[in-house]
């Protein structure tokens, strides 16, 4: 089962629900990565692949990985160490995937997630403008453009 | 696309190719012994423009065009008259029609001659404003863009490759009706799929050099783009550029040639206008008194190279670095004059003094590099203070088949294209020698500088088998001298499809490209030559420090 596009099955289930629901409430998919947890809207990932070997720069280059091939493109995979404060363990258990995203219609991205879920949200429950929301009790992370310029800032 | 929009297309390349000429002939004609067949070339181009503006009832660039007809007449009698002011008035008559006819690209509707007069006092490339009602009529302009004009030629050669492709498929399936038939031995039958697979590679390579080339355009357009933004500046400024291009028959790709326009253009206003000095300044500074700018273009491997030079102050990078400060820019990681320069590139950034007319107007260096960037580009600067300044940008040739060494370094696979390696060598180790804390290699009788790819590759090693007794080298040349590096092992010859790198991509002067090999693993492409070159000045500057 190579690159299985967990996406689409959610999708699907997705689309199973009442349109009521979908107005109500904005679908997102919460990762993990180094403890720390962030949510990213559906509508910006593009693909939830299994994890993969990233083929590292020659050059050690902070905030980049290195590369995967999905299909023949090239897809650039960012690091969230800059956000999280500590480098990506990757030991490759069952649950890594690779998430590619595309923030807003903007360049297309991967980042390591040791965890995905899908969660909805109320939309009521607004989320604050230093993107933070709580769930389970747990500060959470909306990542936004904001985030990405901070890696490749931070890089160059 | 209905047929007026063919023929509206056709009749904007043809105008563009004679509006060329006649640049051309205008540069040539005060230098040529005999004017008259320049002026004859000249004359002639502005007729064919008139009446194609004519037949598309595009009166007022075929009134211009007129206009300019009879005034040329007049100096049919005698081209002794003509001199530089008169040259740089048809220049900007030229323009004119240039503009009007390029403005139709655009909006596919003639827009009105007073808003090109009122360019006359700008530059050139500045936007015409378009009548409401024109940009409205405006359906099918995107589909204008698309087309390229090709040689028949090279048509009939990308046909000749589909019919020997087709001929070798037809062997292919008489082979395997053989085999079927039991007509042919296993062995025999392998050993023909074998030549076919040969001339299959064969073809299809050539196949594929001529489809490409069909995309590929020299830089010629592009270069007397530039050279009419010059000529206007001398007119309105109190400055005198000479300009002077080389390899204007290089060519790149379409979408390349394309997309490098504008940053090109930025780079020229920039030489023009914070480069070159004004006359005053220049005979202080004991230099000619016409500043000098020189645009080239020219190729290695699958790298375009095009450098903006130009003979005037150079950049101060104590200037920038204090602007920058002032600016309140990131420069804490400044440490020497070269990471002070590279500040120019940070978004918001403009040292002009004096806001001018033709350059700083907003769009900075950072727009110019971002555009290099996207391309797959690189962009350098090299500067001297008070001589001048040169812009490298480094750019893809195309997205084509590259034939590549495959190296092992650490563990990881990496792409060497052909065109930089000289040789290959498996050496012994005991063929190393070291001196001053350098190793060299024998290269043509000389002891070579051999640089250890493996400490330098900052990859963690994966799982390799290297051996302990070879060495495996490639030689390649350097600014016309050989050097070697050394690597963990070669793995094979192969082609493959150099890709632009993705547009979230960090600094990575080392590699060229990136690509994806059948297995579906990414490999970087590298370039022997600027990993020596990036190696030897950080050791220069540790040095100096």
């Amino acid at each position: 089962m190579s690159a299985k596009n967990i996406f689409e099955e959610q999708f699907k289930s997705r689309s199973a629900e009442s349109q009521d629901d979908l107005v109500e409430e904005n679908v997102y998919l919460q990762i993990v990565n180094n403890q720390s947890s962030f949510i990213i809207p559906i509508e910006d990932v593009r693909e939830v692949a299994e994890y993969m070997p990233i083929k590292p720069y020659p050059v050690q280059v902070n905030g980049h990985l290195g590369v995967i091939s999905i299909r023949g493109s090239v897809v650039p995979i960012l690091s969230l160490s800059n956000l999280t404060g500590q480098c990506e363990q990757l030991d490759k258990n069952s649950t890594v995937r690779i998430l590619i995203l595309q923030l807003d219609g903007q360049d297309v991205f991967g980042i390591i997630a040791e965890s995905v879920r899908k969660i909805s949200l109320s939309s009521e429950l607004s989320i604050s403008s230093n993107n933070k929301v709580t769930i389970e009790n747990s500060p959470v992370s909306k990542i936004n453009a904001a985030h990405v310029a901070k890696i490749c800032g931070e890089a160059a | 696309m209905s047929e007026t929009d063919e023929l509206m297309s056709e009749f904007l390349a043809e105008a563009n190719e004679i509006l060329e000429k006649v640049e051309k002939s205008l540069d040539e004609v005060l230098s040529a012994e005999d004017r008259k067949p320049e002026l004859d070339s000249i004359c002639r181009g502005i007729h064919t423009i008139k009446g194609a503006s004519s037949m598309f009832d595009f009166s007022n660039t075929a009134g211009l065009a007129h206009e300019l007809e009879n005034k040329l007449n007049d100096y049919k009698i005698d081209p002794g008259l003509l001199d530089e002011s008169i040259i740089n008035d048809i220049r900007n008559e030229v323009s004119k029609i240039s503009t009007l006819i390029n403005a139709q690209d655009k909006i596919h509707v003639e827009p009105v001659v007073q808003d090109v007069v009122e360019i006359k006092s700008s530059t050139l490339i500045a936007p015409v404003s378009v009548p409401a009602q024109a940009a409205a009529a405006n359906t099918s302009a995107s589909n204008l863009d698309e087309f390229a004009r090709i040689p028949v030629a090279r048509i009939d050669e990308t046909l000749r490759g589909v019919a020997e492709i087709f001929l070798i498929r037809n062997q292919m399936v008489y082979l395997i009706e053989q085999l079927r038939a039991k007509q042919i031995e296993q062995k025999d039958f392998l050993q023909a799929i074998d030549l076919i697979d040969s001339s299959m590679r064969r073809e299809i390579s050539e196949l594929e050099r001529s489809a490409m080339s069909m995309r590929m355009m020299t830089v010629k357009n592009l270069f007397s783009k530039m050279s009419r933004i010059i000529s206007a500046y001398n007119v309105d400024s109190s400055k005198e550029i000479q300009f002077v291009t080389s390899g204007d028959d290089t060519e790149l790709d379409k979408k390349v040639l394309d997309a490098l326009g504008e940053p090109l253009v930025h780079l020229i206003r920039n030489a023009m206008d914070h480069g070159v000095e004004s006359k005053r300044d220049r005979q202080l500074a004991r230099k000619p008194e016409k500043g000098t700018i020189r645009l080239s273009a020219r190729t290695s491997g699958n790298e375009a190279i095009i450098e903006i030079t130009d003979d005037g102050k150079g950049i101060d990078a104590q200037k920038v670095l204090e602007s920058a400060k002032k600016k309140g820019l990131d420069t804490t990681h400044v440490t020497d004059d070269k990471s002070a320069i590279d500040l120019i590139f940070l978004p918001g950034f403009s040292t002009a003094e004096v806001v001018s007319d033709i350059s700083g107007r907003g769009v900075g260096m950072d727009a110019v590099k971002t555009s290099v960037l996207k391309l797959g580009g690189q962009i350098q600067i090299q500067t001297k203070l008070g001589v001048g300044s040169t812009f490298t940008i480094r750019l893809p040739v195309s997205m084509s088949l590259v034939p590549i060494v495959l190296v092992n370094i650490n563990g990881y696979q990496y792409a060497v294209p052909n065109q930089e390696i000289l040789e290959t060598k498996t050496l012994r180790f005991d063929d190393l020698k070291s001196n001053m804390g350098k190793k060299y290699v024998e290269y043509r009788k000389v002891y070579i500088e051999c640089l250890d790819l493996r400490t330098k590759i900052s990859t963690k090693s994966a799982k390799h088998e290297e051996s302990a007794k070879d060495c495996s080298v490639i030689i390649f040349d350097l600014k016309g001298s050989a050097r070697a590096a050394r690597i963990s092992s070669f793995e094979k010859t192969t082609e493959v499809v150099v890709k632009p790198a993705p547009h979230i991509w960090p600094t990575l002067p080392w590699v060229t490209g990136v690509s994806v090999l059948a297995t579906g693993e990414t490999i970087f492409v590298l370039s022997l030559k600027t990993i020596f070159e990036s190696l030897n000045s950080d050791e220069e500057n540790k040095n100096v420090g």
